[in-house]
């Protein structure tokens, strides 16, 4: 149930500069998907500039960074950590961001699917919210590894700072909670969607 | 949670999900909206790594520049001559400005320079292997010239007082 592809050139090191730019090129999506997902109400300038941030240090690190995709989201945590503890410190700003639709559920991007797609929106609505319920360790774990470039339990591990073992209980239990919350006709409906999207 | 349910489908591969596939298929489009957010275009993602560089160096610290909005350095042209005049009173415009030139970094203002003007100096120095050592030895002689300079004035200064008082 690993589910991670061993093909990843970014499951390995970070050598050179130029590594690092194709790296940043593939993965900068992600990396503010990723922070855009943990701190919805950010703005888009305070995402930019924790990702430039984990960006850095992981560029300030170019030759000495064995698995670039676990560096690079260990560091996002720990900067988005950073940023929430400087803003629970600071003074309130003077004109607080406006709170901001998720980007995960965000109609603007459902619109962009092809039209022959359109009719399953609600259902990866009805996905998308379920996996939002999911405890933070689980989503984190299982976001992880079903992406469409799936980190291994190892890589895992580093980000959560756990165990491989533990990473592939978080992921099983995500699965079984995420299949608890719908029927076997829903599951079943949402296996015909998966082929067709596949 | 239903044991009905609990199970992966029949007809999948271990650890195969068709929320797993769904989930992989809402991530992309995800990534579209953020890319029709953020943009993808080269020379904005080139001006992106620029700016990441420059924060990765410990020097950024001290910089005037360091609160800065990237896109006025990195992107708006028109904006080139105020933030070189920024550049002007920075305290490490010569690490910024070496830093740039050895990583050969194309985009935007760095230590006062253009990014024409700094591939116009490479052209024209092809030959120098270090900007950082070069620019820091220039910036070691020009302080002791300014310094034996001081000197001599403090010295002129203190003979015609000397002058002055003899006269008196």
């Amino acid at each position: 149930m690993t589910g991670a592809t061993p093909k990843d050139r970014w499951a390995g090191p970070v050598r050179t500069g130029e590594d690092f730019e194709r790296f940043y090129v593939e993965y900068r999506l992600r990396a503010l998907a990723w922070i855009h997902r943990k701190q919805h109400s950010w703005d888009d300038a305070t995402c930019q500039d924790v990702a430039a941030d984990a960006w850095a240090a992981l560029y300030a690190n170019v030759g000495r960074i064995e698995r670039a995709r676990a560096y690079l989201f260990r560091t996002l945590n720990a900067k988005i950590t950073d940023e929430g503890r400087r803003r629970r410190a600071g003074p309130e700003p003077e004109h607080p961001p406006t709170e901001r639709a998720d980007p995960w559920a965000d109609p603007e991007g459902l619109a962009l699917l092809p039209a022959v797609l359109a009719q399953i929106r609600a259902e990866l609505h009805e996905v998308l919210v379920a996996v939002h319920d999911l405890p933070e360790t689980l989503q984190d774990a299982y976001l992880l590894r079903v992406g469409s470039q799936p980190l291994t339990s190892a890589e895992i591990a580093e980000v959560l700072e756990c165990s491989p073992a533990a990473v592939d209980v978080r992921v099983a239990r995500a699965r079984a909670q995420l299949r608890g919350r719908f029927s076997a006709e829903r599951l079943a409906h949402f296996e015909k969607i998966a082929r067709r999207t596949g | 949670m239903s044991d009905k349910t609990s199970q992966p489908m029949a007809g999948n591969p271990p650890g195969s999900d068709p929320l797993d596939d769904l989930y992989r298929f809402i991530e992309s489009d995800l990534l579209g909206a953020l890319a029709h957010r953020y943009g993808t275009n080269q020379e904005q993602v080139d001006a992106e790594l620029a700016w990441i560089k420059r924060r990765s160096w410990p020097w950024v610290a001290h910089g005037v520049c360091r609160t800065a909005d990237h896109a006025r350095l990195f992107m708006q042209r028109e904006s080139e001559d105020r933030a070189k005049a920024a550049c002007m009173s920075c305290p490490v415009r010569t690490e910024c400005l070496a830093d740039a030139l050895d990583n050969h970094i194309q985009f935007g203002v760095w230590g006062g320079m253009t990014e024409r003007e700094r591939r116009a100096l490479l052209r024209r120095r092809p030959t120098v292997e270090s900007w950082r050592a070069l620019l820091e030895k220039a910036r070691a002689e020009h302080e002791r010239a300014l310094a034996i300079a001081a000197q001599r004035t403090q010295r002129h200064i203190r003979e015609h007082q000397e002058d002055r008082n003899d006269a008196s």
